[in-house]
């Protein structure tokens, strides 16, 4: 198998990608003339820009050779499964219980916690966030929804 | 001297005190922390900022981002491992010379030299901005505009990676940055019918996600803590009288070098810090001692950094362009406050400019204080495992991005940045540089756009104004540079790959 610069050839190809998009949709905001410019002008300076960019990089990252990234995979689900139950918990039960769900989640991707310092952890995080930003910086945010 | 007439005065308010303690004390914190940056740490605290004074709010900011430079170095020397990027290097010769039992004197002179290098710096930024920004005062919107795009393509030479990476970066930055609405023509770019993207998003939102969090999935399970630091007395980190004359020259050399590289858009600390070591390197009469315990290998740069990171106050101040990516987000701070950066800044708001420098005198004093008699309160922070710190960080970034506006949009914004930063962290896209095309994006276009509208679109009028056409000048040749540089490298690591 030919070995590769994957970063490169993948993070160009994102940045070609994303620079076709910008492009594309520019014209919808009226590009005007380039003495008078419309919404859509600059976007599409950036778009072409973008595309121009991300094709060398993949172009040279095609030429070379470079380790694979290693994706670490516990860790990014166990923090984005703990972002998104505080994401989904925050405004529908409160502060508190978005916070257990976020350290709790989150703390999985540790390979050395245990039972005992994980729920130690939720329970002096959320009481010290709960003190510091309810009750003395005065935040609207609800400790438990519907209680305090 | 406005600066004890107007800033200590400021800066010597009990409130103003307390703050530039906090942010110095916070900021030396996660400075010897591995695994936080002073970015972050910056970006996690910018939301409370907001029901500060503007002055006690940039005091407390700056007090954080050069604290972290001070801090960054004690766990480089105990533990081999850089508390903030900037700090790599103090590695390689301080943690030799822990390992030769003398990790005192190594801090002491880390502090120290970190303490000239602020003073430098410091002196550098009374006696520079003021001047500049009348210098500025001429600028119409081409001159900004030309400044601003210097800026951006400086921004590129940001990171060890290969700066076509970080130019794309920037370019990323202003993309993200034409998200809002278009204040020309009041057309919504790519807001997709959400009310909370109409004036676009804070950059601290970017920061949290790009940063914080994709630092943090990138450090877990990395960082492994070695708690056999042992305990350092006061009394151990005097260094010999050696030590201390031979660290004369260095953090001169340091100190200019840092001030030299601070100012210029888009470098920053960082940078200085490398050449600062490699200059020393290069003039040393042995140089075969680096590596292995040198004391002008810690000396010079951590001198080059802090002086770096004073001076790169002067651009963010007086022209409003960052010269380092966290001066992006101090500068997004500054504009939540209402106050535009730029050269109007020191006449209009005389107390925030003189107060903000007092406080830069009054926080390093501070920290003179923090990190020597108390270094073992640092070394003991070391200790907490990073199993219990990283649930704590995310759970303080996801109430300063909620409290900001408190939508819970801007956490799924966050939550999107975070997962985007990670995949470009993988790849070795650098993050900083996109920081600055979000803050000076937008401001390139509208400077560009009404320069236009004032030459009734000709182009060529633009070229005719000297200082736009030397600052485009400027510019062509740094792309110019950065061609070539790329080119040769991709020439290099192709003929190391064997195919």
């Amino acid at each position: 198998m030919m070995k590769r610069n994957y970063k490169d050839v993948a993070g160009g190809g994102l940045f070609v990608a994303l620079g076709l998009y910008v492009f594309v949709s520019a014209f919808g905001f009226g590009i005007g003339t380039t003495s008078r410019m419309g919404a859509g002008y600059y976007p599409m300076v950036l778009g072409v820009v973008a595309i121009v960019l991300g094709a060398v990089i993949v172009a040279l990252g095609w030429q070379e050779t470079a380790e694979r990234p290693r994706v670490a995979v516990k860790p990014l689900l166990a923090v984005l499964a703990g972002l998104i139950a505080f994401y989904v918990l925050v405004d529908r039960a409160g502060m508190i219980p978005a916070i257990w769900g976020l350290t709790g989640l989150a703390s999985l991707a540790d390979n050395d916690i245990t039972w005992r310092g994980t729920i130690g952890l939720m329970l002096a995080v959320s009481l010290a966030a709960w003190l510091l930003f309810s009750v003395f910086l005065g935040l609207p945010i609800a400790g438990v929804e519907g209680l305090f | 001297m406005d600066l004890f007439t107007i800033g200590f005065p400021t800066a010597l308010s009990w409130v103003n005190l307390l703050y530039c303690l906090l942010g110095v004390f916070l900021g030396t914190f996660v400075g010897v922390l591995p695994g936080i940056s002073g970015l972050t740490a910056v970006a996690l605290l910018m939301p409370l900022s907001f029901h500060l004074d503007p002055t006690t709010a940039i005091i407390m900011l700056g007090g954080l981002y050069y604290g972290a430079e001070y801090g960054g170095s004690t766990a480089s020397i105990l533990l081999n491992l850089p508390g903030t990027a900037s700090n790599a290097i103090t590695c390689l010769d301080g943690y030799p010379m822990a390992r030769q039992g003398r990790a005192g004197p190594a801090l002491f002179i880390t502090t120290i030299a970190s303490f000239v290098g602020a003073a430098v710096g410091t002196v550098l930024v009374m006696l520079l901005a003021p001047p500049l920004a009348q210098f500025a005062l001429a600028f119409g919107s081409a001159e900004y505009f030309a400044a601003m795009l210097l800026g951006l393509v400086a921004a590129g030479t940001i990171g060890q990676g290969r700066r076509i990476k970080s130019v794309a970066m920037v370019v990323l930055g202003m993309i993200l940055g034409l998200i809002g609405i278009d204040t020309n023509t009041g057309e919504f770019r790519y807001t997709y019918g959400f009310a909370n993207l109409y004036d676009g998003f804070p950059i601290v939102i970017l920061a949290m996600g790009m940063f914080g969090v994709a630092e943090v999935i990138a450090s877990i399970n990395q960082l492994k803590y070695v708690t056999e630091v042992g305990q350092i007395t006061v009394r151990s980190l005097l260094p010999t009288r050696d030590d201390m004359r031979s660290i004369v020259k260095p953090v001169s050399r340091g100190a200019a070098v840092g001030s030299f590289f601070g100012p210029l858009p888009g470098t920053g600390p960082t940078i200085a810090f490398f050449i600062a070591y490699a200059i020393e390197k290069r003039v040393s009469r042995d140089p075969s001692r680096f590596g292995k315990g040198a004391v002008e290998g810690i000396a010079a740069p951590e001198a080059a950094n802090n002086a770096a990171a004073q001076t790169s106050f002067i651009p963010t101040l007086t022209l409003g362009i960052p010269g380092a990516a966290t001066m992006a987000i101090m500068l997004g701070a500054l504009l939540i406050h209402g106050i535009q950066p730029g050269p109007q800044l020191i006449g209009e708001h005389p107390d925030l400019f003189w107060g903000v420098i007092a406080s830069f005198w009054i926080g390093n004093v501070f920290l003179l204080v923090l990190n020597i008699p108390m270094i073992g309160l640092w070394v003991r922070i070391l200790h907490i495992p990073y199993r219990y710190l990283y649930p704590t960080i995310l759970v303080l970034i996801c109430i300063g991005v909620y409290s900001l506006n408190n939508q819970v949009f801007d956490v799924g914004l966050v939550i999107l940045f975070g997962v985007l930063g990670y995949a470009l962290k993988l790849m070795q896209f650098e993050p900083a540089p996109l920081l600055i095309g979000f803050i000076l994006g937008p401001m390139v276009e509208e400077n560009f756009r009404r320069a236009l509208v004032l030459t009734h679109g000709d182009y060529l009028a633009l070229l005719e104004r000297p200082i736009t056409a030397g600052f485009l000048a400027v510019t062509v040749l740094l792309l110019a540079g950065m061609g070539w540089s790329t080119w040769r490298a991709h020439q290099r690591r192709k003929a190391a790959s064997p195919d």
